[in-house]
Formats: structure tokens, C-alpha cells, sequence
């Protein structure tokens, strides 16, 4: 009997190299090879998880009491880690444990009994399964359990127990994955079970991979609602890890009871489904007959004619469809690219079921958009990459002695293949479920957006790709190209907010739509040129077995072309004339915005030419001095309106709008605060408002009517400074590297002409308390105007303004209001307690000045407590009336 | 080398008075050939293959339609033909290659041992075909080691022996020159140095030792 122990030996061998269906992993099945590099690539992913999470625990500063939920979190990933791996070896080596119809024609001639067998084809999966595991807890598994366990728990149990429940929990995933199998396949009919079987596989990936990527976080679960954690495979081990390493509760102690039962329940049904399928299939195998029937099927090569009207790039299509189709070892590829895109998808759908601000599904959001490009370029990339596993190697000769087309003919028929294959059905889904979810104008919007980046991904990915798909293997060197891939998709998603930020910011107006849309027609135009470019020379066959003359070595000196190549045609749109067209479309939208704009915000005031150009001036009330309203940096004076009305009651008030601003002509740079009180000054002028002034402004606005006191000393008869700038502040923030202003502006302007700074602007859906909507609207409005944003720079830098503030002198003897907020506001100064302490030394330089604290944000006093500014301007045009008051003392 | 798949280290291959290296595109399109050991695509089906091979070679749909249908009766597949090809038989197999290599009515057919595998029916009908493909003007060139087919069908017969040329002759001319019956007699003559008698018996003493 010793022959068995070899006999055993020699099928186990046999079993191992098969397990896996090993093209997967490599060509010429160099099955050391293929294992060593799955396993390093295991390895290395347990050697980053080891480096990322158990320096956490060796050098926290936290009591270990304090680590407890994060040590449950990072337990259960790991023990998620391994049952993702045991689970996709499992599903990879789907068949691998039940008796196959090989190995009934190539072992039934022997002598050797099926039990011996089924033993040999087990230990085979279990072993694969073993490396995989080992592999993939090759760092976190030595390292992980001693910088966990409980200080009571001696550090041997610690790792035993580490390692028995990750054993475990591979042994349930390995188990159920083969029980459902066995099952299935002894309840339903031989031929049914041989249909349902690959559905059932790509439902094994599919649980597997969502258990992986989208199981919630355990501590979370367990502690909200228990009742889930019976739900994930992961969450019962990690009950049954505590068991060994300590720090048991209630809820974890039930957890490793569902743990042991479930283990139990599916190593019994493997074990008896597996013993009946071994007694019962071998019959039913050999039973069944050879040829299938089958039928007609009319529904693919319809739509293969919708697609690819030429017949010769439907051949392609329908052999590359077919394919996919009907391999199941492409099938299974593409699943594990297309179910790992959608469980990432659905890692950003968790948004929308849970979370604190929950976006709402019905309008435009982040995660939605997301899913489509996401789905999109896992679509894409999966189906690129299956390309390259070759179907039949040594039936290839067909393509070769059928090629009477020029090469290019065959990569574009490849590429209309992808994108009908890949990009279409994404399309279509998409169509589906954006434009019954969404407004109309948004779900097309989205859609309209998904069809050059589909472009951009297909273009992208068949770079220097010259061959049929499924007819050559995959060679190391084209390592890089799936690097790039792989490169491209992590960026993708880490910046998936912002990718999908920037398709919102599209499709929520038309002409923002329009500039993305040619931007990205743009880019997949310059991809898809660039990968024709690559399209030099001859179809590849590479790899392919020349039927028996593979040892000639003879590869690359076939199929010489007798003529040399026709330039590839060229579309007659090249990238350049998006630009020129976006360009001529900026300047048409700019120019009618601008004409809609002045029917929609007829001018409040009246302009008055001060030399050349015009100023807008808006006057109410009468009385005596005039206060006038000073704005801040990048605003029109219309924000004073509110306190404007208030002030009129008592005298008369009237803001302007400073060069640039408004309804008022821009003017060139500089725009300091001496042209500014100038302008000013010569507008009051023309505009009749004769002096005494009592000035009123904010912000940097405060500069300029210090200057305007300066110059003009007997006019001014007081001052309202709200949140003013302070000189000795700005001097600090000031630079000196200024030669690049001019540019700048220029950028600014350029970018206005062509309606870029109206694509920024937002409509406002409120507006603060004093405003009516309308007048908001018409304040924002004016503030993008592209003159107005070209104006700031010319204002600036604001170092230059404090020193002509400072150097108009102290305000001695004028009546003066300080206010300052006392929060910070939204973009606070860093000190802000230090703006607070200068405003009030501000106050004090006046023998008659006040400085007053206002419960308000920084800079938002004239929003959010307008009263205050109006109190202070009656105060100081009171006692310019002799009239003294409480506000002053 | 004739059909194109290996490049020749020397020499050069002429077809109808012109080197085949010169425009490999027009040759292929003047070329059918059916590979030795029926590699095939396992995964589409009959109808399927002939389809793919046909908009390959970029025959007219109508006429490519009709003789798949054609193809398929005459060679009495059609009522497999929505079967994978993986299902076949090795003549079954044979025979689609066979009308593939057919489809675009090629002035050059190449089989190589066409008639392994198939049926006694079927080989029938291939011989006559090719001789009737000859008769109507192609140039059938066919490798077997059955020699009673060869001797039937061919009008010209290439003896290779280890690599050399060792007779090169029309059948009839080839008989009289050798003054022996039949081709068997010829090829055992000019090929076959063993005593096959021998190794026969030294055979039959290894299986019973």
C-alpha cells in the first residue's frame, strides 16, 4: 500500500499547479513564478498595514483603555483582509473541489479511486487558500497580536490566537463558498447547475468584494446597533479574536458565538454537499451529453449592426463580445475590475444613507456624479485589461492569414469595440438613472459630461495597444502601461470630490457646461491623436505559439507591408479650434450678459464725469453735514443702502460707487487711496453735495477716508471707521515683490472679457436681513462684473493705503466712532485681539473719539448689526449739531 | 512560409510567376489553408467562425450569408450550427477550417493533412472536391501521409525526406520513372530506410516483456 502516500502526492501536485485557472496569473503557467509574485504582492500589502497601524499602538501617548474602538476597527479590517483573500481564491478556483469532466476523461482510466481524488483536489484549494492567507498576514500576523493583546493575556495565546482565528475565518469563507456550490449542484438538474454556476461565482465575487470594501465601521455598528454585526463574516471573528486576546463584552462574546456556529454549519455543508457531489456528479458528468443544444440568438448581432455598420469591425466586435462572454476565466477578471469599481462606488453612496449632512439624492450630488465616472473608468480599464489574456493562443492563425486590411483598419475596429463593449452600457446606464433621478437639464448635463471622459478613458488606455483583443498574452513589459492604470485610478479617487466637484460646478449652469464640455472634447481629441500616433506599424502577435514553428523563434519578420503607410487620418477638428471656439463663445456670452446685466440692474443714482470718466453717485435726504458712505475693497457702494435709508430720515446720505465699481468707469492703475479721495472729492463737486462731510466706511474703505480727512481737513466733520484696517497691520502683510501687479490684472481683465470671472458667480438664494432680494442680487451681481474684479489688484497693496492713512495725520480734534467686532469673522485676522487693541488706540488719537465693541462677526457689522453704524452716525452728526449725546460719552 | 505566418531564412516563394514576399496583403487574399491540427476558436460557434472569417476577408454580406448557409448543409453542420465549436468533434472541427479556407473562393488552397479526422462520407466528398477544384483552374496544394488519397487525387506529388526534395514529379511520370505500382511502393523506396518488419516485431516484444 505504500504506493497511495505517492500516488496522493503525485495528483496533489497535479491539482495544485491547476487550482487556480492560472493564465490569470501567467501565460506559460510558470506556476512558482505566478504563486511567488501573488504572494510578495500579498505580502507587501500586509507589510504596509503592519507599518500604518501598529506604530499607533507602540508609541500613543493614550492609555490603552483609551484605544479600545480603534483596536476593534483595525482587528476587524484585518480579519476582513483575510477573508477578502480566502474568499477571492475561493471564487478563483470555483470548480477546483468538485470532480470536472477532465478528470474523469484523463483519471478514470486509472486506477486510482475518487475519494483519493476529491482529497488530493481539496488539499490542493486549501493549500492555494493557505498561502494566500499566510501571504497577506505574512507582517500584521506576528507583529499585529503582541502590540494588542491585553496585558493579562501571555503574548504565545495572543498569536495562537491571532492565527486560529484567522485560520477560522478562512476556513468559513473556503467552506461556504464550496457548500454553496456542492449544494447547487446536487438540488438543481446537471445542465441548469452548469448555467447557474458562473452566476453564482460572479455572486460570490460580488458578496466578497462589497463585504471588503463597503462593510461599515465594526466599533460603530456594535455599539449603535448590534443587531447588524450578525451580517458580516468579519464581525464574528473579530468576536472570536477576543475570546483569545482578551477585553471580552457581551456584545463581542455574541458575536464569536455566531462565529463558531456559523463555522460549523458550513464546514457540515461542505463536507456532506461535497461528499454527495463526488458520489453523485461523476455519473451525471459523463451522463450529460457532449454537445449542448442550443439556439439562435438574434438579440447580439442586432445590435452589433446598430454599432459597428461595417462588417469587418463588427468581426471584431462580435469576437470580442463573444469572448467576454463566454469566457469564463474573462468574465471573472472583468468582475473583480468592474465589482471593485463598484464597491468603491458604493463606499460613496454610504454618504447619501448615512452621515451628518446627508445630500439629497433628487438634486445634483457628489456621490451620484461620482458613481457614473467611477463605474466608468472601472468599466474601461477592466475591459482594457482583459484584452490582453489571450483566448485561444494557438488559434490565432486565423487573424493572421485573414489580414488584408491595413493595420489601422483593425485598431479602429478594436477601438469602436472597447467603447461599445465598455462605455456604451455605462452610457446608457447612466442615461437611465441620471435622467430619472435628476431634472431633466441636469441628469444631460451629467451625461453629456460622462461621454468625453468615456473618450478620454478609452483613447488613454489603448495607447500603443496594437493587437486584437484575446490574441496575444500579457508581457512584462507592458507592466507600465497597467502601472499607469493603476496610477491614474488611485488619483481618480482620491481626488473623487474634487473630480466630482468640478462636474457639479458644470452642470449647474449652461455656459459653465458648455466651457467643460470643450475642455474635456478637447483633452479626448489630444489623447485620441496621441494614441494614433502610437498606431505605427504592424499588428502584434506577440506571444502567440506560431502553431508547431514557435522554436524558430521567427517573430516580428512576417507581414512586411509592401507600400509604406498612408499618415494616419486626421480629424478635421484639432484641439486648438475648441480653444478659439470657447474664446469667440466667452466673448459673445460676455457682451450679452453684460447688456442683460444693465437691463436687470438699472443704475441707482447718477454718474457724473469727473475728467474723462464717470463716477456714480446715489444721494436721499436732506440735511446737514452730508454723511457719505465709503465701501469696502471689491464692493459697490449700493451696500450701504440699508444704513443709507436710516441715515436719510435725519440728513442727507448718499454713497458712491469708486472707480471700477458698480455703475462707475474703471480707471487705470493705481487706485490708492490718494486718487481714490481725489476721485471722490472732485465727485462731491460736480455732484453738488456741498461740504460739510461726515464720513462713513469699512474695512480698507476706512484708509481711504482718512486720506480724504487729510487732504481735506475743514471738510470733514466726522468719521464712522467700522472694522477699520490698521496700518500697523498692514504694513506687515504688505510684499515687495510687485512687478507681476500689472500682469495679474491684466489675466483678470482678459479672463472677464471672455466671460471666465461670470462662470465664478453664483446667484444668492437670500440675502441679509436690511437687503431686499433684489437689491442683494444686483450687489453681487455688480461685484463679478469683470471690472470690478480686474479693480481689486489696482487697489491693492493695502500696505500703501495704510501709509497714506498714516501719513495724513492724526485725527485730532473730528468727531470719531470706532466699532469693532468682537468675534472673529470667517476669514479671521490671526490676532485678533491685537486689530482690537490698535482700533481702539485708532479711537483714542481724537480728543473726541469713541471706540465701541459691537456683537458682531469681523467685518460683518454692516450685515449684522447695521443699528450700530446708524446709532453712531446720529451721534457724530449730532454733535456736529451741538447736540450732545450718550453714544459719544 | 507559403501562407505567410514564417518568413523564409533564404530563398524565395513565386505564385503565378510573382515572389509571394512582394505583396503579402494580395497573396493572402488569393490564399486558403487549413492548419494541421484544427486550431479553432472553441468558444464561438460554426456559423459563428465562418461569420467572423467572412467579414474578415470582407466578403459582401448577402454572398457571405448564402455560403455559410451553403457551407453548413453541404458539409451537414447546419444543425449544429449554434453549437460552440468546443462541443465538436475533430471532423467536425476539420471541416469548418475546410469551408473557412473556402469562403472567399481563393485560387491557392493549402491543406495540411486535410483529411484527419473526418468522416469516410466527408473524406469522400474532400477528395473530389479537390480534384474538381483543380480541374476548375486552383492550385491545390495538400500534405497527407496517406498515400492511396495522394496517389488518387494528385497530379503532382513533392516526396520530403529529412529536410530535402526527393522527388518532385507528376504520379504517372513518377511510376514509370521508378517502374513500381503504386506510391506506397515509391515512398518505402525513397523515404523509408528502417526495416519497418523489424520494428514491428521489436515493438510487439516490448509491450509483452
Amino acid at each position: 500500500m505504500d504506493s497511495q502516500p505517492s500516488q496522493f502526492r503525485i495528483l496533489y501536485r497535479g491539482f495544485l499547479t491547476r487550482t487556480i485557472d492560472l493564465d490569470v496569473l501567467s501565460q506559460h503557467g510558470d506556476v512558482a513564478n505566478a504563486i511567488a509574485r501573488f504572494a510578495g504582492l500579498l505580502a507587501a500589502f500586509s507589510l504596509m498595514v503592519f507599518l500604518v497601524i501598529v506604530p499607533r499602538y507602540l508609541t500613543t501617548p493614550l492609555p490603552p483603555s483609551a484605544l479600545v474602538y480603534a483596536r476593534w476597527n483595525d482587528e476587524e479590517f484585518l480579519l476582513s483582509a483575510t477573508i477578502a483573500v480566502a474568499g477571492l481564491l475561493a471564487v478563483l478556483s470555483w470548480n477546483a473541489f468538485l470532480p470536472e469532466r477532465k478528470d474523469w476523461i484523463v483519471l478514470g482510466a486509472l486506477p486510482l479511486s475518487w475519494r483519493m481524488i476529491a482529497l488530493a483536489k481539496t488539499v490542493a484549494v486549501v493549500t492555494t487558500i493557505g498561502i494566500g492567507v499566510g501571504a497577506v498576514n505574512a507582517f500584521t500576523g506576528p507583529g499585529f497580536p503582541l502590540a494588542i493583546a491585553e496585558p493579562h493575556v501571555p503574548l504565545p495565546v495572543a498569536a495562537f490566537g491571532w492565527w486560529v482565528t484567522n485560520a477560522a475565518a478562512a476556513l468559513f469563507i473556503f467552506c461556504a463558498v464550496a457548500a454553496v456550490q456542492a449544494i447547487a449542484s446536487q438540488l438543481l438538474p446537471w445542465r441548469a447547475f452548469l448555467r447557474i454556476s458562473s452566476v453564482l461565482q460572479l455572486a460570490a465575487l460580488a458578496a466578497v468584494l462589497w463585504w471588503f470594501f463597503a462593510s461599515p465601521a465594526f466599533a460603530a455598528t456594535i455599539l449603535h446597533s448590534a443587531g447588524k454585526g450578525a451580517l458580516l463574516p468579519s464581525y464574528w471573528f473579530t468576536g472570536l479574536l477576543h475570546v483569545f486576546i482578551g477585553g471580552r463584552t457581551p456584545a463581542l462574546d455574541h458575536l464569536a458565538y455566531i462565529a463558531v456556529r456559523n463555522l460549523g454549519l458550513a464546514v457540515t455543508a461542505a463536507l456532506i454537499g461535497g461528499a454527495l457531489a463526488w458520489r453523485r456528479n461523476p455519473r451525471r458528468i459523463v451522463e450529460s451529453p457532449e454537445i449542448a443544444p442550443s439556439r439562435r440568438r438574434l438579440l447580439l448581432p442586432a445590435f452589433a449592426r446598430l454599432f459597428c455598420p461595417k462588417a469587418f469591425e463588427r468581426a471584431i466586435f462580435l469576437f470580442t463580445v463573444r469572448t467576454m462572454a463566454r469566457s469564463r476565466q474573462h468574465r471573472l477578471l472583468l468582475a473583480i475590475y468592474g465589482g471593485a469599481g463598484l464597491a468603491l462606488a458604493l463606499t460613496f453612496l454610504r454618504a447619501l444613507l448615512s452621515g451628518g449632512d446627508r445630500p439629497r439624492f433628487d438634486v445634483p450630488n457628489l456621490p451620484f456624479l461620482t458613481v457614473g465616472w467611477l463605474v466608468l473608468f472601472a468599466a474601461v480599464i477592466g475591459t482594457r485589461a482583459i484584452f490582453v489574456l489571450p483566448q485561444d493562443a494557438a488559434a490565432n492563425w486565423i487573424f493572421r492569414v485573414t489580414e488584408i486590411e491595413t493595420p489601422r483598419v483593425y485598431f479602429t475596429a478594436v477601438r469602436r469595440a472597447l467603447i461599445v463593449t465598455a462605455a456604451v452600457p455605462v452610457w446608457l446606464a447612466a442615461a437611465g438613472f441620471y435622467l430619472s433621478v435628476w431634472r431633466p437639464a441636469d441628469g444631460a448635463g451629467a451625461l453629456l459630461l460622462l461621454i468625453p471622459a468615456g473618450m478620454i478613458f478609452i483613447y488613454g488606455s489603448l495607447r500603443e495597444f496594437r493587437k486584437v483583443p484575446f490574441t496575444c498574452s500579457w508581457f512584462p513589459r507592458n507592466a507600465q502601461g497597467r502601472m499607469k492604470a493603476v496610477v491614474w485610478g488611485l488619483v481618480l479617487v482620491m481626488f473623487a470630490s474634487i473630480v466630482s466637484g468640478i462636474e457639479m460646478w458644470g452642470i449647474s449652469r449652461l455656459a459653465r457646461l458648455v466651457v467643460l464640455l470643450t475642455i474635456l472634447t478637447a483633452i479626448a481629441l489630444r489623447t485620441r491623436s496621441r494614441t494614433i500616433e502610437t498606431e505605427q506599424g504592424d499588428l502584434q502577435f506577440e506571444g502567440a505559439p506560431d502553431l508547431d514553428f514557435q522554436t524558430l523563434e521567427l517573430t516580428g519578420e512576417i507581414s512586411r507591408r509592401a507600400e509604406p503607410e498612408a499618415a494616419p487620418p486626421r480629424l478635421p477638428v484639432r484641439p486648438w479650434h475648441f480653444a478659439i471656439a470657447l474664446l469667440a463663445a466667452g466673448l459673445i456670452y460676455e457682451n450679452a450678459s453684460q447688456a442683460r446685466d444693465r437691463a436687470r440692474f438699472p443704475e441707482v443714482g447718477t454718474s457724473w464725469d469727473i475728467g474723462g470718466r464717470k463716477l456714480n453717485l446715489a444721494c436721499d435726504g436732506r440735511g446737514s453735514p452730508a454723511v457719505i458712505f465709503e465701501a469696502d475693497s471689491g464692493t459697490t457702494g449700493y451696500t450701504w443702502a440699508p444704513i443709507q435709508r436710516e441715515v436719510a430720515r435725519f440728513t442727507r446720505a448718499c454713497w458712491y460707487d469708486r472707480a471700477g465699481y458698480g455703475w462707475s468707469d474703471p480707471a487705470p492703475f493705481p487706485r490708492h487711496s490718494d486718487r481714490i479721495a481725489r476721485d471722490l472729492h472732485a465727485l462731491l463737486q460736480k455732484g453738488g453735495i456741498a461740504p460739510p462731510y461726515v464720513l462713513v466706511s469699512a474695512g480698507m474703505g476706512t484708509f481711504h477716508a482718512r486720506v480724504f480727512r487729510g487732504y481735506y481737513p475743514d471738510e470733514v466733520r466726522g468719521l464712522v471707521l467700522a472694522d477699520p484696517m490698521n496700518e500697523d497691520m498692514t504694513i506687515n502683510i504688505h510684499n515687495h515683490i510687485e512687478f507681476f501687479r500689472p500682469f495679474v490684472i491684466g489675466l483678470f481683465e482678459t479672463i472677464g472679457a471672455f466671460g471666465g470671472s461670470r462662470l465664478f458667480h453664483d446667484e444668492p438664494d437670500g440675502a441679509p436681513p436690511a437687503y431686499s432680494l433684489q437689491e442683494w442680487k444686483t450687489i453681487t451681481n455688480l461685484d463679478a462684473q469683470p471690472k470690478s474684479i480686474a479693480t481689486q489688484p489696482k487697489e491693492k497693496p493695502i500696505w500703501i493705503n495704510g501709509e497714506l492713512a498714516r501719513a495724513a495725520g492724526k485725527i485730532a480734534s473730528t468727531p470719531l466712532v470706532v466699532l469693532s467686532a468682537d468675534r472673529p469673522g470667517p476669514f479671521a485676522d490671526e490676532d485678533h485681539e491685537l486689530t482690537l487693541r490698535l482700533n481702539r488706540r485708532l479711537a483714542e488719537q481724537s480728543g473726541k473719539g469713541v471706540w465701541l465693541s459691537v456683537d458682531a462677526r469681523q467685518n460683518r457689522i454692516r450685515f449684522e448689526k447695521p443699528e450700530a453704524i446708524v446709532s453712531a452716525i446720529a451721534g457724530v452728526w449730532r454733535s456736529n449739531q451741538g447736540i450732545p449725546t450718550a453714544a459719544l460719552k | 512560409m507559403i501562407v505567410g505566418l514564417i518568413a523564409p531564412s533564404e530563398g524565395e516563394i513565386f505564385f503565378g510567376g510573382q515572389p509571394v514576399a512582394r505583396d503579402p496583403v494580395a497573396h493572402r487574399r488569393r490564399l486558403g489553408y487549413v492548419p494541421e491540427d484544427a486550431q479553432i476558436y472553441g468558444h464561438l460557434t460554426g456559423g459563428e467562425y465562418l461569420e467572423m472569417v467572412g467579414q474578415l476577408r470582407g466578403i459582401p454580406e448577402k454572398t457571405l450569408a448564402r455560403k455559410i448557409d451553403g457551407f453548413l448543409r453541404l458539409f451537414s453542420l447546419h444543425g449544429d450550427r449554434y453549437v460552440q465549436i468546443s462541443s465538436y468533434s475533430k471532423g467536425m472541427r476539420q471541416k469548418v477550417l475546410i469551408a473557412s479556407a473556402l469562403l472567399h473562393n481563393p485560387d491557392l488552397i493549402l491543406l495540411d493533412e486535410p483529411f484527419s479526422g473526418l468522416d469516410v462520407n466527408s473524406a469522400l466528398v474532400l477528395r473530389d472536391l479537390i480534384r474538381e477544384l483543380a480541374a476548375r483552374g486552383r492550385t491545390v496544394l495538400f500534405s497527407s501521409h496517406e498515400l492511396d488519397v495522394v496517389e488518387r487525387v494528385s497530379s503532382r506529388v513533392v516526396i520530403l525526406h529529412k529536410g530535402r526534395v526527393v522527388a518532385n514529379n507528376p504520379i504517372a511520370e513518377l511510376r514509370a520513372l521508378m517502374s513500381l505500382p503504386t506510391l506506397e511502393e515509391i515512398f518505402r523506396r525513397l523515404a523509408v530506410e528502417q526495416d519497418t518488419g523489424a520494428i514491428t516485431s521489436e515493438l510487439a516484444a516490448l509491450i509483452e516483456s
